[in-house]
């Protein structure tokens, strides 16, 4: 029983010793994800835009819906490491803030996801 | 003495037979004709020149007893020229007689008789003016011209008489051929050396005629004329009478004859002054057939040629078809057409100075009685002519020539028509100063509008009178004429072609040039005033109307000067119209009011227009598209066009008040209709003023008052309209209201969005109308609301403002009470374009009762699910927003929110759900569990509602709960207890079937959340997420007092 007990605790111990490790984030480059960006879905169906702009705004519209760029609606956005957060400012000062972790953001092609699972990726157009 | 009488007598008796023997023996011994014959006959060609010839000479006594006499039988005197009768004159018997005795021993001339007897002249003048009669000696002595003096100490002509005198006259050298036939005539005179004394003459001519040969040949025939003349002289008066009677006579000249054996006589009483060449007539009398003249007076004759008269005429009674019957008939086709007769009187008097330049005035009255007639171009026959004219004639230069007329009238028909008047400067410009009155039966009046399908019935009286000259008529110089008249109709009933009626007990006009109203705008030229008490007019399929005590009073300004824009000014008042065109229809009590169309004070180019109205009552419909009732209504409007502007409102200007109670409107286009109980408001082109209104719209009653300003420049497109109105209700139905201003300013193509792609979009969704928020406006209303309904939701003692700024609609800070909660509430709604409609708002339920709350605003239920399972009051604030399609439906990529939902002693019920989690969790399950207290910060983003994790303490248990959902209840989340012991629970699945979802036993994370020694980055990340969000919902809220609801 004592001997099961120590073998728990170690697992226990690797597992969180892993966990640490998984938990440390990668960095990535800031300057890669200014522009303009459409997100991707397998069907290629989705016609959601996000820009990100170089003093931390952006703005988003889903032409999907008959929204224009014109009529988009703003954020501000900050990349830390991997941590990718948007806050998106309602007509009324509110602030919706929106938490992602980057797994992927090159040249052409930005994936993240959320704490619940959900992920996006965009690819860059101009 | 007997015998002195007795020598005496036989002495004379002896000497008158002494007298006898000697002169029987003188005429039948001494001076016979045998002896007589030969001496005149050898004396003959001493006086005259041409051949002559006589039958015998006899001195005669007895048979001319008691003077002596002369007889020459058959002198002849033949013509002297070739080309004429052989006889120049033929006397059958000549015999005259000298008072003998007084020419030897008084010096007088007594030519006792003188006789002519069957005597025939033929009297020639050939082309070269030499005559026949030419036959008397050259006279070798001096021509005499001294003065002539009569030698003689009486002149005394007992009888002087021509009969059966014949004579011709041919003037070769002027044309003239002329005859008498049987004339005779006797003379007797008894004179002074002065020509004093008396004269006689009748003359009686069988025939006269004369011929003036030429282009237009004179020709005249008078027959059994006579001539009477008594005279007698006094130093220098004269005194006689002249009776000329021509009974017979002819006159025509060319083809034209003046006289046919018309009957001449003229009766002339006079006498003359010769020393001042004056004449008197008294009642001299001229006569044309049966008409007479009669002439008193007198002339004077001046030594500077003037001819001083006054004399008086008149006529006797003329029957005026007899004078026209002496009209020749060259003539009388100027009265073709013309029936004339009637009894004719005329008077009057000549008084002045005739001479080269200047003449004498005419003074003369006219009465005309009984008289009729007509005329072909007048479709009237008139009878029953009256006329008493006078006229004051004066030709001198400058002088003035006047009439009047007393009274002149006629009758046709049953109408009546009379005139009186002055008419001045007769013969210049006429100046008249006339009344004129009738009475017509209407349809009398059909012959004048004959080129018109229309039938009359009625009577009209008119009184008019009139006061202009001739030229300002002719030339429509209306500022010149003074004319004013009542004219009143009874029982018209006028059918104008088969679709116009008109029909009225009484009518009467009454009108005035010029005007006497004062009116401000501009000046009036025509005042009219009608009034009736009923009339009833109808247009076939047209117009109905019908006005009971109508009187309006008209100004009108000279509509013929075309250079200016004309005014037009009406005060009306009636008791009653009701009216219907097409499908319009009204019924109104007692309107009156005011309208007036003049040019506009500031730019007299551009027509202006004002009307003031009001009546007690007012019902108006047209068809099923309006329908408006109200009681007492007043209404002020102006406006002014500007042709030069495009916009309508620009071009019109309007200013438009009113003050009307109980009004009830209803339109098709609006499904409620529109009760305004009272309602006062002013619009001018800047402003628009709502003093003081309750309306009512079904659920709706509200008062609206506030100003507007800046119209004008909105409608330019130069700034916004701007305003400010508080809104006081007891009740109002938001839904209801915004369905009435839907659209409102808002441009077409924006409403329309015809772009290819959005019509694909929305070929499902055409037939949307979202309301669309008007642009260019900054509107302001102060709301006051007991009780509103928007959507479900009933809300109570509402206070706030609804802005509307630039197609931008913003519910600011308003602040209620619902049987939730009190609540604020800053909502905006905005429409960018039909398919692109913003709404977001913020509100906070400030202590909220959760059931009813959910129970007013079920979607709350779905962006915070859990809140059904509490029960109690919280504080709940909301912010969301997102864009909508034009059917409303959300567009889900634009949707965001933030809640915070804080509470205290709350109720955590029991429910399917709340078992499902407390069993792994091992809560203990009570129907009640109370919470201590709760603090829930949740966002929205797209159809993510994220929960960040709150502690709720309930019992014994303390747990941490957070996680997402989404729109379609897809549940992921997480709920750890912190005590008694610590367990965690992931919750996922489809919360629409519960028995599909997870309740699985995790690792716990927020075990250090609340121990703020312990807490990781991610942990601080949440909580200051947690604040954001917080702060930034509750940083909009105000603080609330009574005075805000």
């Amino acid at each position: 029983m004592k001997k099961l007990f120590s073998s728990f605790l170690g697992f226990l111990l690797i597992s969180l010793m892993f966990t640490s490790c998984v938990e440390n984030q990668t960095f990535f480059d800031e300057s890669l994800l200014f522009g303009k960006w459409q997100e991707f879905n397998m069907d290629g169906s989705t016609l959601n835009f996000e820009v990100y702009n170089v003093d931390g705004t952006g703005y988003t519209w889903d032409e999907a819906d008959d929204v224009t760029e014109a009529e988009a609606q703003p954020f501000t956005w900050e990349l830390n490491q991997a941590t990718l957060m948007q806050i998106h400012i309602m007509e009324g000062g509110q602030k919706i803030p929106k938490v992602y972790t980057l797994t992927k953001l090159t040249n052409s092609e930005l994936s993240y996801k959320d704490d619940f699972g959900a992920t996006h990726d965009f690819i860059k157009v101009n | 003495m007997k015998k002195s009488l007795k020598i005496a007598g036989i002495s004379l008796a002896t000497l008158l037979g002494v007298v006898l023997i000697v002169a029987s023996v003188a005429v039948y011994i001494v001076f016979t004709p045998d002896r007589l014959t030969p001496i005149v006959k050898k004396v003959l060609p001493e006086i005259v020149t041409c051949e002559s010839d006589l039958r015998k000479v006899e001195l005669t006594f007895f048979s001319t007893f008691p003077q002596f006499g002369l007889e020459l039988d058959d002198v002849c005197l033949i013509n002297p020229m070739q080309g004429a009768n052989d006889t120049l004159a033929f006397v059958d018997e000549l015999v005259a007689t000298v008072d003998v005795w007084a020419f030897l021993t008084e010096n007088k001339v007594q030519l006792n008789s003188f006789y002519l007897k069957n005597v025939t002249a033929n009297v020639f003048v050939d082309s070269c003016g030499k005559a026949n009669y030419d036959i008397f000696p050259p006279s070798e002595s001096v021509e005499d011209t001294s003065a002539f003096v009569n030698p003689f100490d009486l002149i005394a002509i007992d009888a002087v008489e021509i009969e059966n005198l014949y004579a011709t006259y041919n003037d070769l050298q002027n044309g003239v051929m002329a005859s008498v036939g049987m004339f005779s005539c006797s003379f007797d005179a008894q004179l002074s050396a002065q020509f004093d004394g008396k004269a006689n003459l009748q003359t009686s001519i069988q025939t006269i005629s004369a011929k003036l040969v030429g282009e237009n040949p004179i020709l005249a025939n008078i027959s059994n004329l006579k001539l009477d003349v008594d005279a007698e002289k006094t130093v220098d008066f004269v005194d006689g009478k002249v009776i000329l009677s021509l009974p017979d006579v002819s006159f025509k000249m060319g083809e034209s004859v003046l006289l046919d054996k018309r009957n001449i006589c003229l009766e002339i009483p006079l006498s003359a002054s010769l020393d001042s060449l004056k004449v008197s007539l008294q009642k001299a009398k001229l006569a044309l057939e049966n008409h007479e003249i009669v002439l008193s007076g007198n002339a004077q004759y001046c030594e500077n040629t003037d001819i001083a008269m006054n004399v008086d005429f008149a006529t006797n009674k003329w029957v005026i078809s007899e004078v026209l019957s002496l009209v020749p008939a060259e003539y009388a086709s100027l009265l073709d057409g013309v029936e004339v007769d009637g009894d004719l009187l005329l008077q009057g008097n000549v008084d002045g100075v005739y001479n080269d330049s200047t003449f004498p005035k005419i003074a003369t009255q006219l009465l005309l009685e009984n008289g009729k007639g007509c005329y072909e171009g007048i479709p009237y026959r008139l009878r029953d002519i009256f006329a008493d004219l006078s006229a004051n004639i004066d030709l001198n230069k400058g002088a003035i020539s006047s009439a009047k007329i007393k009274k002149l009238s006629a009758k046709t028909g049953t109408s009546t028509l009379q005139a009186s008047g002055v008419v001045n400067d007769l013969l210049g410009n006429l100046h008249c100063d006339l009344r004129l009155m009738g009475d017509l039966n209407l349809p009398e009046l059909k012959p004048l509008l004959a080129d018109m399908n229309v039938q009359l019935q009625g009577r009209t009286k008119a009184d008019l009178n009139a006061r202009f000259a001739l030229n300002d008529v002719i030339n429509l110089n209306l500022k010149k004429i003074c004319a004013s008249g009542n004219i009143a109709l009874s029982n018209l009933d006028v059918v104008y072609e088969d679709s116009m009626f008109v029909k009225s007990p009484d009518l009467s006009l009454a009108f005035s040039l010029p005007s006497k109203r004062e009116n401000k705008l501009a000046e009036e030229l025509i005042e009219a005033k009608i009034s009736s008490s009923a009339i009833d007019f109808v247009m076939t399929e047209t117009l109905s109307a019908k006005i009971d005590a109508a009187n309006l009073d008209l100004g009108i300004s000279n509509i013929l000067d075309t250079t200016v824009i004309p005014t037009l000014a009406c005060n009306f008042d009636m008791q009653h119209l009701s009216a219907e065109m097409d499908t319009i229809v009204a019924d109104v009590e007692k309107p009156s009011g005011k309208i007036s169309f003049s040019p506009s004070p500031r730019n007299k180019k551009n027509p202006h227009l004002e009307l003031e109205y009001s009546s007690e009552s007012l019902a108006a419909a047209m068809g099923q598209f309006l329908d408006v009732k109200t009681k007492y209504i007043k209404m002020v409007a102006s406006t002014t066009y500007n042709e030069k502007q495009d916009n309508a409102y620009l071009k019109w200007n309007p200013t438009f008040g009113i003050d009307f109670n109980d009004g009830v409107v209803q339109m098709a286009s609006l499904s409620h209709k529109v009760q305004i109980p009272s309602i006062k408001f002013n619009l001018t082109p800047r402003d628009l003023y709502i003093g003081d209104s309750r309306i009512i719209i079904a659920d709706s009653d509200f008062k609206l008052s506030g100003h507007a300003t800046n119209i004008r420049k909105f409608i330019n497109k130069k700034g916004d309209l701007i305003g400010t109105f508080d809104f006081v209700s007891d009740k109002t139905n938001v839904n209801q209201l915004l369905d009435l201003v839907s659209g409102f300013g808002v441009e077409e193509e924006v409403l329309s969005e015809t772009t290819a792609e959005v019509v694909e979009k929305e070929e499902a969704t055409k037939e949307d109308n979202p309301f669309m928020v008007p642009k260019g406006v900054d509107l302001t209303l102060n709301t006051k609301i007991k009780k509103a309904i928007f959507g479900d939701i009933l809300a109570e003692n509402l206070g706030g403002k609804l802005m509307v700024k630039n197609g931008v609609a913003i519910l600011e800070q308003m602040g209620f009470t619902c049987d939730a909660a009190n609540m604020q509430l800053t909502a905006m709604y905005r429409s960018d374009r039909k398919n692109h409609l913003f709404a977001g708002l913020d509100f906070h339920l400030l202590n909220i009762d959760i059931k009813q709350l959910i129970d007013m605003i079920p979607d709350i239920d779905t962006i915070v699910p859990m809140l059904k399972s509490f029960e109690g009051r919280a504080e709940f604030h909301l912010a969301a927003e997102t864009y909508m399609k034009s059917n409303y439906d959300l567009k889900m990529s634009t949707l965001r929110g933030a809640a915070a939902i804080e509470g205290k002693d709350l109720v955590l019920l029991d429910s399917e759900t709340f078992a499902k989690i407390a069993k792994p969790l091992m809560f203990n399950r009570k129907t009640r569990n109370l919470v201590d207290s709760i603090s829930v910060e949740a966002t929205l983003f797209r159809n993510e509602v994220d929960l960040y994790p709150f502690v709720m303490s309930m019992d014994k248990y303390s747990a941490v709960v957070g996680g997402r959902y989404d729109l379609n209840q897809n549940y992921n989340a997480h709920i750890e207890t912190l005590s008694p012991i610590r367990l965690a629970l992931r919750v996922s699945g489809n919360a629409a079937n519960l028995d599909d979802m997870n309740f699985d036993l995790v690792k716990t994370k927020y075990s250090d959340m609340y121990k703020p020694e312990k807490r990781n980055a991610l942990q601080e990340r949440t909580l200051a997420l947690k604040k954001l969000i917080s702060d930034a919902l509750k940083a909009n809220v105000k603080e609330q007092d009574e005075e805000d609801i």
